[in-house]
């Protein structure tokens, strides 16, 4: 314990850090022009002059950690930044997320000394991608990829604007009005934190203020320490594979290797058994990388029982206690350029989140989580077009459904995780907003049903979601994973749908689309289904209690074959009314037993199977090796 | 007690106490209280009305007969609401939109507890029906209504004995006609059953919001419509024969009681929107106001709100969250801005793992209570904090009804908070007392911010029984020089209810942009919301004056969120000047909330609205003039307390001993009888006829 710790201010001054950044929230929120800010897509983060994140309340989980990276870059950059300066970054080398994500950073100075660095980063409608979207997987490098990259340019300057950034920005940015809004929405939040830090220093003095740095920290730190000390001590392992991509023809397999120290308080996340950098647009950033081992194991920390209802802060103290090693030119660790890292905050990204939630299910009883939805669909596709309404080019990305979130020890999924590294902050649109504003119609929202990895706790079904174009052709992009290797469940639990998508002519015929990077044009009274990823179950479903299964099944979640086929519990009643419904208890204990008898004879064959892999292994790879 | 009816009488039953305030036509009389009986409301009505009469030496029939107005707050739907003992309630809507209320809007906190339970949606998705039609954006009609289907479905609900029904299909409030012709189907095929239909309760674009508000207005319909009848019928039965019944809702305005009964939704939550409208009033009082904007904070028992009156309007937001944020339910509907935490006085202390102090958010309640209630209470809490510290009497709490028990608050602190903490049994106390501040404070700093306000210049009117206790800290944390604290400040609901004028507010969606401003359409839509507001000026009985006012909401080209500009009683719009001026208004405001704006950028405008508003007469505060403020008030006894880390002799002073004109300095105490206010050092304290105005030393 720190020798100036005082219970009191700390928490003084903390809440007032944190109510600083919720205001600068609530400025972008606002203010913001494109449905992807409106979406929540963005973060404010407040750090400390050596570059420690601060506050982060409400931060996306895949951007939290990058708030250091980039403030460091910032004073590596322009060692001599200054009062009345703004910075214009998204450079993926120097510490940011994805080209996308753009973020406005101001050094904020009290009597002439630097003291805080404020931030807020936000996925813009569009980067400059050689194609009208903000996601290029397929795109073999940087050069490809086409994004127009600011390694931290000076934009403001004695707070006037560097008009020559702009007009670069003009140039190469589709929906420039749309990105000029979101950026002055993006500069007024943290200007406002510029004043309001001011004023910060002002209440309570810098010395203060200094100290209280220190302490929050420190304390931040004991909170996680306490938390990991509760840990059985070991090493894990995970593993998953993602699907094929462009450049990875046989998909991505990835690991992890992860140890637990309750003693030290430490745990230690080791990405470096990866693949090498990729010939597309997969590959993370050092900060997504970080991130994404981070947030797994917070995911974990915080999904555990929590009578107490203590949240551990976003800030670099928590972090202090979890170590992500990475290396260079590596798929989950830190690029170079010009490796593309186009999509660097979903898929791999996801992957590694949910591989390090699945890993710590072998830890002990009452951890882990199963894996999350994966895929990035035509729900949350990013769709132009002309709109002849006002003879107007519009480009958005579209928030208009979601997907499931894995399910762990403590309970099902969270319906709404929308995508992995989100982890649900995101909002959904309202469809006669989209409507209003672009030419399309969103036929159709809800629930998919038998969609969820099974488990005693389930997790979250995906979603249906079905949209098409109104006056005038609509090019929509999206990609997927998680097709071929579905989110998995864990300890039993199993694995949630993979997504979809499907055109509907204007004749009724459905045509399956099965690329898995897409580039779709709709017609007029044509329509597109997208399908999205459920989470992954939890421990066995035969285990789950049948009033839960039958609460389901009246909601439609799940339908009363699948009740039968994979929860074993058998529904008296007329299936097409619910209030019929009643559990026959004694069939549904015979069920499943019957079920379980059956899987033992399935996994008495497998393991006959494997005595003999010797040989088809062998033979695998004398074909492969001649 | 003869001649003319005079009285007007104001109720506000709470969650705890139902408070009863009595005017006659030229001043308030005095506030009186009774414990809330929640399963029949209208006993706890009674017996603060028959303290009113006993206090003002007549009987309860005698006071009755002799009133001309009623106003009637209640929690009635609120509290069926949070319990869910609401009718049984289905929801109708549009082909692939069932999980509308599932859905919502998306979003959540606590990010990294992924098994966080879901919240159930307020209508289930097994009683959730889809109707295969479809209207656009343009409010033309894609797939027309199939009324055999329609009358499929409503069998159905038939079968499943729903009790009411919401209806909300995409888009009706452009174009309604299938949301008419499924009403006219429900009264044809289900005769009784309560209905509601979105277009009419909050026609506003963005489905969640309406659909919401449609379906908790039907589910509370039946419930309300008794209910308010009963207390019509009761207060009648008893003497009233007054103007009809008024009803006071979200949008701190009253109407009748007819009215209140086909809208219901209007009153939830319609209690902590009185607050203020007491607060503008009691600012009005102050000599030194000078038109400030006003900062209300109501202290309860287990809640904080704060609300705003800005350039003497109070503030509005359509963002209001019945339960927590994400998780509760949104209406959509315009609602007082009121922000609440769950902070109060029995909100519990304690120390987590990392060494921190924490309040909350546990709560003691009111069984066990905090710890010096004596009744098996073993946490501490914010009010056994000012029990320690000496703040509040032990003999005189609630008016002397209840003694509290100072021993047992000081073991509470001594069992969890000393060692951990490492402080002594006062530290630990203002330790608690400073937290709790904090978030109080943090609050206030949130609800001003969000409106684009600074606290420190405002006027803060403090209300509810435990307003005093910190408010004052509160104040000099926040940079305020003044506070008010209204002798009557345990009643300040029921104050505002007094207050209220017959308000209603209609709105119009019609699209349309700056650059290609559809006049004709705006005009019409104008012309509409006109045509509604003489409507209601004709439909009330109540005596009094006619303003309307007209809001356009409206946002820079796509730009997501509107923001609301005042037209003022604007009739129609002529030619590009009116546009003009609409859009530097926008402009302006834009600036002053979000520091930012685009002067040039287009503006799309969405909403139109219009508030109708009956002026009523109003009684004043207190019949007394101002003497000024220079004779030193004299404390009735001395009493030991803790400030600021020392024992301090404190001077007590007796809130109906003090004089108007009176003043007295901090450290001290001032007792009322239903209100407690502790002067820190730095802070001193003037008695006004109807409140005090407290000043703080920067």
């Amino acid at each position: 314990m720190s020798a100036h710790f005082d219970a009191t201010t700390l928490v003084v001054m903390s809440n007032r850090l944190d109510g600083i950044t919720r205001e600068m929230t609530n400025t972008v929120l606002r203010a913001a022009r494109s449905t992807t800010m409106a979406a929540r897509d963005f973060s404010c983060s407040i750090v400390s002059a050596d570059h420690e994140l601060l506050s982060c309340p409400e931060g996306i989980p895949v951007h939290v950690f990058g708030a250091s990276l980039s403030a460091a870059a910032m004073a590596a950059v322009h060692p001599d930044f200054q009062v009345g300066d703004a910075f214009l970054h998204n450079d993926p080398y120097l510490g940011n997320s994805h080209a996308a994500d753009t973020q406005v950073i101001v050094p904020v100075f009290v009597d002439g000394e630097h003291l805080f660095t404020a931030l807020t980063k936000a996925h813009m409608v569009d980067c400059g991608d050689a194609l009208p979207t903000t996601y290029m997987p397929m795109a073999r490098d940087l050069y490809e990829e086409g994004a127009i990259i600011f390694p931290c340019v000076r934009v403001q300057q004695d707070y006037r604007e560097v008009r020559d950034i702009m007009r670069m920005a003009e140039r190469r940015i589709r929906g420039f009005d749309t990105w000029y809004g979101d950026y002055l929405a993006a500069l007024g939040a943290v200007r406002l934190a510029e004043r309001r830090l001011q004023e910060f220093c002002a209440a309570f003095g810098v010395a203060r203020v200094r100290q209280f740095i220190d302490d929050w920290l420190d304390y931040s730190e004991r909170m996680i320490a306490a938390k990991i000390a509760t840990l059985p001590a070991g090493r894990i392992e995970g593993r998953t594979c993602l699907d094929p991509f462009p450049g990875a023809p046989d998909g991505i397999p990835l690991h992890v290797t992860i140890d637990v120290d309750p003693q030290l308080g430490r745990i230690v996340v080791d990405l470096r058994d990866n693949p090498d950098c990729l010939a597309n647009g997969l590959n993370l950033t050092e900060s997504t990388a970080r991130n994404a081992g981070i947030a797994g194991v917070l995911h974990v920390l915080g999904s555990m029982a929590n009578p107490e209802h203590r949240v551990l802060p976003s800030n670099a103290g928590t972090f202090r206690r979890i170590d992500v090693l990475l290396r260079e030119n590596c798929v989950a660790g830190i690029p170079r350029h010009p490796a593309s890292t186009s999509v660097a905050t979903t898929t791999v990204s996801d992957r590694v989140l949910g591989m390090v939630m699945t890993a710590f299910a072998g830890l002990g009883p009452g951890l882990g989580l199963g894996e999350p939805c994966y895929g990035f669909g035509p729900y949350v596709g990013v769709v132009s077009g002309q709109d002849p309404r006002r003879q107007a080019y519009f480009i958005f990305q579209l928030f208009s459904g979601t997907a499931g979130g894995p399910a762990g020890a403590e309970g099902d999924g969270w319906l709404m995780e929308l995508v992995a590294g989100a982890g649900g902050i995101e909002y959904m649109d309202a469809t006669e907003l989209v409507e209003q504003k672009i030419p399309l119609v969103i036929w159709h929202k809800s629930v998919w049903t038998d969609s969820e990895g099974a488990g005693a706790n389930r997790g979250a079904p995906g979603n249906v979601c079905i949209y098409g174009p109104r006056l005038a052709d609509l090019e929509t992009h999206y990609f997927f994973d998680g097709v071929i290797n579905r989110p998995q469940g864990v300890l039993g639990g199993g694995p949630a749908r993979g997504p979809e998508a499907h055109r509907i002519h204007s004749d009724g015929r459905w045509e399956p689309l099965p690329d898995p990077i897409a580039a779709v044009t709709l017609h007029p009274g044509q329509a597109i289904v997208s399908l999205s990823a459920g989470g992954g179950g939890y421990g066995d479903p035969l285990l789950r209690d049948p009033a839960r299964v039958l609460d389901d099944v009246a909601d439609d979640w799940i339908s009363p074959t699948r009740a039968l086929e994979t929860y074993g519990v058998v529904l008296d009643g007329d299936p097409t009314r619910w209030e019929t419904l009643r559990i026959d208890v004694d069939a549904t204990t015979r069920e499943r037993e019957r079920l379980r008898a059956l899987r033992a004879r399935a996994e008495g064959h497998r393991q006959g199977q494997a005595a003999l892999a010797w040989w088809t292994g062998a033979s695998l790879r004398g074909d492969r090796d001649p | 007690m003869t001649g003319a009816p005079a009285f007007t009488i104001a109720v506000d039953t709470g969650g705890t106490f139902t408070d009863l305030v009595v005017a006659d036509d030229a001043r308030v009389l005095g506030l009186y209280k009774a414990l809330t009986t929640p399963a029949n409301l209208f006993a706890g009505i009674e017996r603060a009305l028959t303290a009113a009469a006993d206090a003002l030496g007549t009987d309860l029939g005698t006071l009755l007969r002799q009133t001309r107005l009623f106003v009637y707050s209640t929690t009635h739907s609120t509290n069926a609401i949070l319990e869910g003992k609401v009718a049984r309630t289905a929801f109708v809507t549009t082909r692939g939109y069932r999980d509308t209320l599932l859905y919502k809007e998306g979003g959540r906190d606590d990010v990294h507890n992924k098994t966080r339970a879901f919240p159930l949606p307020y209508v289930r998705r097994r009683l959730s029906f889809e109707l295969s039609e479809r209207i656009l954006s343009d409010g033309s009609i894609a797939i027309a209504l199939d009324e055999d289907e329609v009358r499929r479905v409503l069998l159905r609900l038939g079968e499943l004995e729903v009790e009411a029904i919401g209806v909300c299909l995409l888009w009706s409030p452009l174009n309604p006609r299938h949301e008419l012709r499924v009403g006219a189907l429900i009264e044809e095929l289900l005769p009784g059953v309560a209905y509601s239909l979105s277009h009419r309760v909050n026609p506003i674009i963005r489905e969640y919001r309406r659909a919401s508000a449609t379906v908790i207005d039907a589910s509370i319909k039946p419930l309300m419509q008794t209910h308010l009848g009963a207390i019509d019928a009761r207060l009648r039965a008893l003497g009233f024969a007054g103007e009809p019944l008024m009803v006071t809702h979200v949008s701190g305005g009253v109407q009748s009681l007819e009215q209140i009964a086909a809208r219901p939704l209007q009153s939830v939550d319609s209690g902590p929107a009185l607050a203020p409208i007491a607060g503008r009033v009691y600012a009005g009082a102050e000599p030194t106001f000078g038109g400030r904007d006003v900062l209300v904070a109501d202290t309860g028992g287990t809640s904080f709100d704060v609300s705003l009156v800005l350039d003497g309007r109070v503030a509005y937001t359509r963002e209001k969250w019945l339960g927590p944020k994400f998780y509760g339910a949104m209406t959509g509907l315009p609602a007082v801005d009121t922000r609440s935490i769950g902070a109060g006085g029995g909100s519990i202390a304690s120390v987590d793992r990392g060494g921190l102090l924490c309040i909350g958010p546990a709560s003691a309640g009111s069984e066990p209570g905090p710890a010096a209630y004596g009744r098996g209470g073993l946490e501490p809490t914010v009010t056994d904090a000012s029990v320690v510290l000496g703040h509040l009497n032990p003999d005189n709490f609630l008016g002397g009804q209840m003694t509290l028990d100072v021993a047992a608050a000081h073991r509470a602190f001594e069992r969890r908070l000393c060692a951990p903490l490492g402080l002594d049994v006062f530290q630990c106390a203002e330790a608690v007392l400073v937290v709790a501040s904090e978030q109080m404070r943090n609050l206030i700093m949130d609800a001003t911010v969000a409106q684009g306000r600074d606290a420190r210049s405002c006027l803060l009117v403090a209300g509810g029984g435990a307003a005093g206790l910190n408010i004052v800290r509160i104040g000099r944390e926040l940079g305020l020089r003044e506070i008010v604290i209204p002798k009557l400040a345990a009643g300040l609901s029921a104050v505002g209810g007094l207050f209220s004028d017959l308000t209603a507010v209609f709105s119009r969606g019609h699209y349309t942009r700056s650059t290609a401003f559809d006049y004709a359409g705006v005009n019409q839509a104008l012309a509409d919301l006109d045509a509604q507001t003489r409507v209601f000026f004709a439909s009330v009985q109540h005596a009094g004056r006619a303003q309307r006012r007209v809001e356009c909401e409206a946002r820079y080209d796509q730009q997501m969120w509107e923001i609301d500009v005042d037209l003022g009683d604007c009739a129609r719009f002529e030619d590009t000047a009116d546009v003009a001026r609409l859009q530097t208004r926008f402009d302006e405001n834009h600036l002053d909330l979000f520091a930012v704006n685009q002067p040039g950028c287009p503006i799309e405008c969405i909403t139109w609205r219009a508030e109708a508003r009956i002026v009523r007469s109003k009684p004043a505060l207190a019949a007394a003039a101002d003497p000024g403020e220079d004779i030193a008030a004299h404390p009735v006894a001395f009493r030991t307390a803790y400030f600021d880390g020392k024992t301090v002799e404190t001077p007590i002073y007796r809130g109906e001993r003090l004089r108007a004109g009176e003043h007295c300095s901090g450290p001290a105490i001032i007792e009322e009888a239903t209100t407690t206010i502790v002067l820190i050092a730095g802070a001193s304290a003037v008695v006004r006829p109807t409140h005090y105005l407290i000043r703080i030393d920067p």
